[in-house]
């Protein structure tokens, strides 16, 4: 789960009240439970009591009465001696004094043990139903009372007592009187009403006494008592069950009830609703609910208040570290607080301006070294001067975030720096500034050899205005003259002019600025050593060695491409002579005006111009066929034939060259041959009368021939 | 949250389908239910009953007929309908259980029945005016009794309120409801119950509430009475006439259902002997708009135990009072050696017995006991209050009248020529020939009619001791009704009780009071 911390420190505080609420409401809930079933418990043991008490209480009195009536003398006297009616009599008195359903009086034979109804009063007749069993007669006539409850099988139950009056000694005669009082509802009413706990008691089948009606008004009496609870109370003191009347539940629990002799009677059972226990309890839990609500809103509320004082700013924080670590230094974590949060986010704010710093020149070490590499990777693929100025100007204008600069390069022919290239200036670019070294911005530059920024430039009185600097939308604001350096001599300038952005040029600027042009000075350097090198110093045409490495290249080319090839092999017509009549500096200015003509005659970038050796020229001319190579090499031979040539004393001298052609691969299959037919087609203009241009394929077969 | 929004957006939006739904269909017809109760006659527990319809099956009790009642009323509640619970009075005395419970256990669960509104009917006086008033404090319902006024100002009792208005619905829809107390009450009641009573005439009373009902804006007026529509036809057709919308009566034939149109009028009646056996529910539908009733229907709801589901918390009241009243009932107050038995054409010891308390209470000469009053025998042994009351089950008092030897002469002479239900009498005897009643029914049958052992002076006046029923000139003897009264005791039956308890061993014996001659 993926938790907020603010969420997290809320949940926190609601898990550790939520955790002990629950458990306190579970033990107090399941304890009140068990206090409930307790309580139940308890009200049903003392119902119990209270019913059994009220019994044997009953009992008991009436046991003690009737002892004391029965044995009063004149009773018994009366017993003895007294007819029906007397005797009758003075059993009715005794219902001043005890409430009496009935009294029946057995006669008893002292010795034998025999007993006999004798009276019966009122109207129960010996009823065999209610009659003491014969173990109880037995017990009485030993002596002993007895009494119990009894039923009549009618819904009615009675107190009955049992006592033996005195022996009578004179006739070995005694008598038995079993006394009954009906059990009336209304005591055991009374305990309803006390208790208000309903009581049922039974005989071994149906139940007799009830404090319980039905809805139709009637007692709930007659009813057969649960099989279950008989079941059970063969084994268990007591049962219990719980039944649903009216809409109450109610928990009952039977019990047997006996005589005072252990002898079982009947069943009572008592009916707790237990609607009277769970109302304490259900206040209780209720309060408990409502302390568990209350205490989860706090915690909430706490939970929320700790969360905005901590989690808040800490996730403030958050977004300010996420971005930081993203590379955004300028965001600061805005929290002006004296604890500890405070401090942590000053220190961070501290931190990441440090961070800041130490990024940006970081990133200017990355993006010089970048800048560098990329110059000279673009620079060492490049031989054309003007592309390779082009690149470093462009280059530098970028990396120095200005509009536009221009590169100054020193001709030690005229002792001056002259623009070579300029980029961003309005209108074609020309080769025209030129300053001399110590003059302008870019000559004191080039002349001291330090890099000069000038960031108020119209202010500056050494800052030499040129037309184009005078135009509105050619403005220079300030400008950068940065002196490009091979060893420790200057090579020229590169001017960067008008800085983007308010500020002009800073020390930052002039560090990048420096390496680049150290880098480009270096670059212009080397090319143009590798062009000295390439070249004849006389003719400024290819040498030799590079003729035949840029021959081979070719053929490979159009080997590669299935295009023609030429090569065209020229040869000045009498140069011996030249030099024998007018010197070697004539024959060296003839060589030069014969190159300068080749030069300006052939297909500039494209065709190879070299010194093949002493007079001898060679022009490789890639993608040309026949009738091409035919054609050059008849304009450089016009070109020659017209030209004059200032020869010593005011002469004019006149020149021609002869040109032998050999085209790839239709002459030849490669370089060697093709440079031998191209001489045997040489071979042939110079036998022919030399000022020709002959091509191999021209030549007669024999000379083909010879050629092999 | 957008859960929840959207739950709260579709309960509103079904809520308001429902609400429109409803106002449309109550746009046009208002239904209001009447349910009529009454003549409980403080019958709080089902009894068996022993007429026709529901000859022998449990009916009635309170726990029934509030549960009864409660689905009547959701019945109504389901089809949108008013409800409005009129009771026909009759309710408070009648049974052990409101006897001694003063009509305690019969409000109080009448409390739950939810009444809009209860006749004072004439039978509640019969314990007496300060238990009725109490009990109508006790009463959550009003009682109405427009035409009983106090005998000393002339003003209503603040007991009892005239008549009710129930708004039906909150555009106005008004029913105004009148309580007529029967006329008789002032006649038919025990003279010292009623005494503070005067009656206004009912033509007064009707005019009265008219004035009232029409100043109120009131749409439907109802007459809640306890009129016979066999007998009482001058009430009806007064009410009628004056233009009530319904009149709720009583019909003793039990066989008037429906409604009855009369006129204008719609009549719906309650059986008489209802005795919480019965209901009648009647249900009117009307015009939105005019509130004028343009259907209506009524039937008779019986309330059959067997039937119904008690309502429990009815039933616990009811068994509260059951239990107080089985202590009271169980009381053994006296041992008697003989069978009691209760007479009928013929001089029975238990008829002695009662004759010869009425006289002892009223130090009369002469006590006069109808046999009709007697319900029940007491078997011998233990007797208990339940056994007395079951016996003597009518609330009478005992009144001493001053009575000539002639009229006295003329009620002997009656009772013995009809033979049905002998006179019991004390402190004197008489004797008849049966033959010569037989032919010819105003002859005079007696053969001899002594008082205190002497022979019967016409010319005198006796003091005779005889109950209420018999005084007002009832069961038979209109003679009786214009023997001045000189004096009020207490109730016959619980004086009866108080002389048995004083007893102790009860052994009455047929005398000779009640001699009869001739053939059967």
């Amino acid at each position: 789960m993926n938790l907020k911390l603010s969420h997290k420190i809320i949940l926190n505080f609601v898990m550790i009240l939520i955790i002990p609420m629950i458990l306190s409401v579970y033990l107090v809930s399941s304890d009140l439970a068990e206090r409930t079933e307790k309580e139940i418990d308890n009200q049903l043991e003392f119902t119990t009591k209270i019913v059994n008490r009220f019994f044997y209480r009953s009992l008991d009195s009436m046991q003690v009465q009737l002892n004391l009536l029965a044995g009063a003398e004149k009773f018994r006297q009366t017993l003895e001696n007294g007819d029906t009616a007397e005797i009758t009599a003075a059993v009715k008195g005794w219902d001043a004094k005890l409430n009496y359903g009935f009294v029946d009086i057995y006669s008893l034979d002292s010795t034998t043990l025999d007993y006999r109804p004798f009276i019966s009063v009122h109207k129960s007749k010996f009823n065999e139903v209610l009659a003491p069993e014969p173990q109880v007669f037995k017990k009485v006539a030993r002596g002993k009372n007895h009494s119990s409850i009894v039923f009549a099988g009618e819904q009615k139950a009675y107190f009955r007592s049992v006592i033996k009056t005195a022996d009578n000694l004179r006739s070995d005669r005694a008598y038995i009187i079993c006394a009954y009082v009906l059990i009336p509802n209304d005591s055991i009413d009374a305990i309803k009403d006390i208790t208000n706990i309903d009581v049922v008691i039974y005989d071994d089948k149906t139940s007799i006494i009830s404090t319980r009606f039905d809805p139709t008004g009637s007692r709930t009496t007659g009813l057969k008592i649960s099989p279950a609870a008989v079941a059970a109370l063969e084994k268990a003191q007591s049962y219990r069950e719980e039944e649903k009347f009216l809409g109450d539940y109610t928990v009952n629990v039977y019990s047997k009830i006996y005589d005072e002799d252990r002898n079982f009677r009947g069943y009572m059972c008592v009916l707790v609703p237990r609607r009277l226990f769970g109302i304490a309890n259900m206040y209780v839990l209720n309060n408990l609910y409502i302390i568990m609500a209350i205490s989860l809103a706090l915690a909430a509320l706490s939970g929320y208040l700790l969360s905005a004082n901590i989690a808040s700013p800490l996730k403030e924080f958050a977004k300010i570290a996420h971005a930081t670590s993203e590379g955004d230094f300028k965001r600061k974590v805005l929290i002006d607080r004296s604890d500890e949060i405070g401090e942590l986010s000053s220190a961070f704010n501290k931190m990441s301006d440090k961070l800041d710093i130490y990024n940006e020149s970081l990133k200017r070490k990355m993006f010089e070294v970048t800048t560098l590499y990329e110059v000279s990777q673009s620079m060492n693929f490049l031989n054309n001067k003007d592309q390779l100025l082009t690149i470093i100007l462009t280059k530098m204008i970028d990396a120095l975030a200005a509009e536009k600069g221009s590169i100054m390069l020193y001709n030690a022919e005229e002792c001056l720096i002259s623009c070579e290239m300029a980029i961003g200036y309005p209108g074609k670019f020309e080769r025209r500034v030129k300053f001399a070294p110590g003059e302008g911005k870019a000559g004191q530059a080039f002349k001291t050899g330090e890099t000069i920024i000038s960031n108020d430039i119209q202010s500056d009185s050494s800052f030499l205005r040129t037309q184009s600097t005078q135009t509105t939308d050619n403005v220079t604001r300030n400008m950068m003259c940065v002196p490009m350096k091979t060893k420790d001599e200057a090579i020229g300038v590169i001017n960067i002019v008008n800085k983007k952005g308010a500020e002009g040029f800073n020390e930052d600027d002039k560090t990048l600025a420096v390496s680049l042009c150290t880098q480009a000075a270096m670059t212009i350097e080397n090319a143009r050593l590798y062009e000295l090198s390439i070249t004849d110093g006389m003719t400024r045409l290819f040498i030799h060695r590079y003729f035949q490495i840029r021959l081979d290249e070719e053929i490979k080319r159009s080997f590669r491409y299935g295009a023609p090839l030429s090569l065209v092999m020229t040869d000045i017509d009498h140069f011996k002579k030249f030099n024998d009549t007018y010197g070697h500096q004539v024959g060296d200015m003839v060589l030069i005006k014969v190159a300068d003509i080749i030069r300006d005659t052939i297909r500039n970038e494209v065709d190879i111009p070299c010194r093949y050796g002493g007079e001898e020229f060679a022009i490789i001319a890639p993608q040309t066929g026949f009738e091409d190579a035919k054609r050059m090499a008849e304009r450089i031979r016009s070109a020659v034939e017209v030209a004059d040539l200032a020869g010593p004393d005011g002469k004019t001298l006149k020149i021609t060259i002869s040109l032998g052609i050999a085209t790839y691969p239709i002459n030849a299959k490669e370089k060697k041959d093709l440079i031998l037919k191209a001489d045997s087609a040489l071979y042939y203009s110079k036998e022919n009368g030399r000022n020709m241009a002959a091509h191999f394929s021209e030549l007669p077969e024999k000379k083909e021939d010879g050629g092999h | 949250m957008k859960k929840l929004l959207k739950a709260i957006f579709y309960f509103v939006f079904v809520m308001g389908f429902i609400i429109s739904y409803s106002l449309i269909d109550i746009a046009k017809t208002t239904r209001v239910t009447f349910v009529v109760s009454g003549i409980l006659q403080g019958n709080i527990v089902s009894y068996k009953a022993s007429g026709e319809p529901y000859r022998g099956m449990m009916v009635g009790g309170m726990p029934f007929l509030v549960s009864k009642i409660s689905e009547l009323r959701k019945k109504a509640d389901k089809s949108r309908s008013a409800f409005y619970l009129l009771d026909c009075g009759d309710n408070f005395p009648g049974t052990a259980h409101s006897y001694y419970s003063q009509c305690r256990a019969v409000v109080d669960t009448m409390n739950l029945m939810g009444v809009s509104a209860m006749l004072l009917g004439n039978r509640e006086f019969d314990y007496g005016f300060e238990v009725l008033k109490a009990r109508a404090a006790d009463a959550n319902f009003p009682i109405l009794a427009a035409n009983v006024r106090n005998k000393n100002n002339g003003e209503a009792f603040e007991e009892f309120k005239d008549s009710l208005i129930f708004e039906v619905n909150k555009k106005g829809f008004k029913i105004g409801v009148l309580g007529i107390t029967p006329p008789e009450t002032l006649t038919d009641s025990t003279i010292k119950n009623v005494s503070e009573l005067a009656m206004s005439g009912e033509t007064e009373t009707v005019e009265l509430f008219m004035k009232k009902a029409a100043a109120q804006g009131v749409d439907f007026t109802v007459a809640l009475t306890q009129l016979d529509f066999e007998k009482d036809t001058a009430l009806l057709a007064l009410l009628v006439k004056s233009g009530f919308n319904l009149v709720i009566g009583l019909d003793f034939t039990n066989q008037m259902s429906g409604v009855k149109k009369m006129g204008d009028t719609m009549v719906v009646a309650l059986n008489g002997f209802a005795k919480g056996a019965q209901l009648t529910r009647a249900e009117i539908l009307f015009d939105s708009e005019t509130y004028k009733p343009f259907d209506y229907c009524a039937e008779i709801v019986p309330v059959i135990v067997n039937q119904i589901e008690a309502d429990g918390g009815c039933a616990k009241i009811v068994s509260d009072y059951l239990r107080k009243l089985d202590a009271i009932m169980n009381q053994v107050i006296a041992v008697s050696e003989v069978y009691l038995k209760r007479p009928f054409n013929e001089e029975t010891n238990f008829g002695n017995l009662i004759a010869d308390y009425m006289l002892k209470a009223a130090s009369a000469e002469v006590a006069l006991q109808n046999a009709g009053s007697f319900r029940a025998d007491i078997e011998a042994g233990d007797v208990t209050v339940g056994d007395v009351y079951n016996a003597l089950p009518f609330d009478n008092d005992i009144v001493l009248l001053e009575v000539s030897g002639e009229v006295l002469y003329e009620v002997i002479n009656t009772t013995c020529r009809r033979e049905r239900g002998l006179l019991q009498i004390g402190g004197a005897s008489y004797s008849y020939d049966a033959n010569k009643a037989q032919s010819d029914g105003n002859a005079d049958v007696i053969t001899k009619l002594s008082i205190a052992s002497a022979e019967i002076q016409l010319s005198r006046k006796y003091r005779v001791a005889t109950n209420g029923f018999l005084a007002s000139g009832q069961g038979g003897y209109p003679q009786l009704k214009n023997c001045p009264l000189i004096g009020c005791y207490d109730n016959l039956r619980e004086t009866s009780m108080r002389f048995m308890r004083e007893d102790k061993i009860l052994n009455p014996r047929i005398e000779g009071r009640i001699n009869r001659a001739g053939s059967k």
